[in-house]
């Protein structure tokens, strides 16, 4: 992860000088804006995604609606709890908090949250359980972040969709996961 | 196939297409009432019987008599002599092998398919205690087997099979074994005969296929569907337009068919409560409140109360609300986690699964309702989804992806269908009787 502070010169770069295209950065009209080509060129998710908080932030506030997508599509889409718990991972929090981020700035987007269970325990209760997984999600977003309830769309998926069906605990905690439904 | 001829062949098998049906009884002897404990099997010598055809009747109703625990089967190979319906049996003979019963068949083809005949006798009396004929079209000839297993279960025991004149809904899960991931899965939902067998699939989707159950007059199913990605309740009527009734999982309806209790998450707070829909109406009741998870409602037979699963009080145990005066009670008295309740017909045993500690296993169990005492039925380590036969005399249930049915007097457990690679078993529900 990047620590340092992005100026908007190697923002631009980010914007439009990683391209794998090998294209040279837009050129500035008289008006100081960038030409219309820079939308046609690829957002470079990855390394937005790759910056700190702050620093994300600041990058997805100057973003176009298409290119919000592209970097929503680009963060992990999986949201681990700890152990026994609906308590998010320290990981897992900055993951939301940029998910957060990009909703704010996608005030019409939804968001999808499924929430899964491991195979413990009857499978139509796990149904129930799993709705508390989805919850946990919506909930920091709501709480920490403020995101209103209207784009949050929590779904419980019980034990259906399990990645692996082993009695073990590391089977388990591979389960126990919330999911940010991506297209 | 298409839908109306598959509802149409479902409810045909159904009822055996009960008009076309002939019984050609004697003057029936008196059920003699055998007192039957776990000790005492009723020994049977089956014959096989005469005649070819594509499934094997006398094995069919072996099968089912043995999974009562109530018959023990004399092996064919001491048979000295192999009789046929209308033959005198040598009784001597059968009283030396040391059998009670002896049951003998015969399968003649005819223009329709077969005619199937039976013959029963009691070995010590000499009598002769059924004698029937019955038609059968060849996608029949399992249910003739079961038929005769009800005939010969109900003579001996004086109580109701329900071999032949029931069906099971379940879903199977199909996954390639090197596919983690969600593509390459396909949900079918399966109606069948009473032990797994003769599967033909409702519906089936990519997407899960969760909570089947079925009304008591077994016209229609109802489960859960995320064919729009997301829990939705369906009615599916076996024949007729499916209904989308919304969000929510674990449908239950109730005696008379006007109601469907199930959970879907509260407006406000987002817990799993749980509701009521009134299927004329088309509207839904919430019934229960508050910050708990609750889950896994099951209507009694009176109609009155709904059973449920809820953390309320700390751990996940078995509450009972009652709908007229809203009030909840707690069912179960022990272990660490009690839930997926199931209740008999006669009201009077509440079945369900029970983790007696933190780490053990997930039991099948079953509890008397006028005492509270409660039992283990099975200790298998992951025991899920019980479903008690009408007659209540077999709990259906899944375990590890297999499909298992245990008899409730003997404890006996007979796996149905076995596991396969990428193929598993999920949530049996045994229905009630077909008309």
């Amino acid at each position: 992860m990047y620590k340092q502070i992005i100026t908007a010169a190697a923002l631009a770069t980010v914007l439009t000088g990683c391209s794998s295209t090998g294209q040279q950065p837009a050129p500035v009209t008289e008006y100081g804006q960038t030409s219309a080509v820079e939308d046609d060129l690829t957002v470079n998710s990855v390394d937005i995604a790759n910056l700190d908080g702050p620093a994300f932030d600041e990058a997805v506030a100057d973003l176009s609606p298409e290119q919000l997508e592209e970097v929503f599509q680009s963060l992990d889409d999986t949201i681990y709890f700890e152990l026994a718990s609906n308590q998010l991972s320290a990981d897992s929090q900055i993951t939301l908090d940029r998910y957060a981020s990009i909703l704010k700035n996608a005030p019409d987007r939804q968001m999808e949250i499924q929430g899964h269970c491991d195979v413990r325990g009857t499978q139509s209760f796990n149904m129930s359980l799993g709705l508390e997984r989805a919850q946990a999600v919506k909930s920091y977003l709501q709480i920490t972040h403020n995101i209103p309830a209207s784009q949050l769309k929590p779904h419980s998926y019980g034990e259906e969709l399990t990645l692996c069906d082993d009695l073990t605990e590391a089977c388990h905690s591979q389960n126990r996961r919330a999911v940010i439904v991506k297209n | 196939m298409p839908r109306n001829a598959l509802a149409h062949t479902l409810l045909c098998l159904a009822s055996l297409c009960l008009l076309a049906m002939s019984l050609q009884t004697q003057a029936q002897t008196q059920v003699i009432e055998i007192n039957q404990g776990n000790d005492q099997q009723a020994r049977i010598a089956i014959i096989p019987f005469a005649g070819k055809a594509s499934e094997n009747l006398a094995q069919i109703a072996g099968k089912d008599l043995a999974s009562t625990g109530q018959f023990e089967q004399l092996d064919d190979k001491d048979f000295l002599s192999l009789p046929r319906p209308g033959d005198t049996p040598m009784f001597r003979d059968w009283r030396m092998l040391g059998a009670d019963y002896l049951l003998m068949g015969a399968l003649q083809e005819s223009a329709t398919g077969f005619a199937l005949s039976y013959e029963l006798y009691d070995i010590q009396t000499q009598r002769q205690l059924l004698s029937r004929k019955l038609p059968l079209r060849t996608q029949q000839l399992r249910l003739g087997g079961h038929k005769v297993a009800d005939d010969v279960y109900q003579a001996v025991t004086g109580l109701k099979g329900a071999f032949a004149s029931t069906r099971l809904a379940y879903v199977l899960k199909a996954q390639n074994s090197t596919d983690n991931k969600k593509q390459g899965q396909k949900f079918s939902l399966i109606i069948s005969d009473s032990d797994g067998q003769n599967a033909q699939t409702l519906i089936s989707s990519k997407q899960p296929i969760v909570t089947p159950t079925w009304s008591h007059n077994v016209k229609l199913l109802a489960y859960t569907s995320y064919e729009n990605k997301k829990p939705e309740i369906i009615v599916h009527p076996l024949s007729g337009n499916r209904k989308n009734l919304g969000s929510g999982w674990a449908p239950s309806f109730s005696p008379d068919g006007t109601t469907l209790a199930f959970i879907a998450p509260d407006a406000r707070t987002g817990k799993a409560k749980l509701f009521l829909y009134n299927l004329a109406g088309n509207q839904r009741q919430q019934l229960t409140q508050g910050y708990s998870v609750d889950g896994e409602p099951a209507f009694s037979e009176t109609g009155n109360e709904i059973y449920f699963s809820s953390n309320r009080g700390g751990k996940t145990q078995i509450y009972r609300l009652n709908i007229s005066t809203k009030a909840i009670t707690r069912a179960t008295r022990t272990g660490h986690y009690n839930a997926r309740p199931s209740l008999s017909r006669d009201n009077k045993s509440l079945v369900f699964i029970h983790q007696p500690a933190r780490g053990q296993g997930f039991y099948l169990a079953s509890q008397d309702l006028a005492t509270d005492d409660m039992r283990i039925l099975h200790k298998g380590f992951d025991s899920d989804s019980p479903s008690v036969a009408p007659n209540g005399a077999f709990i259906v249930f899944a375990e590890a992806g297999q499909l298992k049915r245990a008899s409730v007097d003997t404890g006996q457990v007979d796996t149905l269908i076995g596991k396969t690679a990428g193929r598993s078993i999920r949530e049996p529900t045994w229905s009630g009787y077909l008309r």
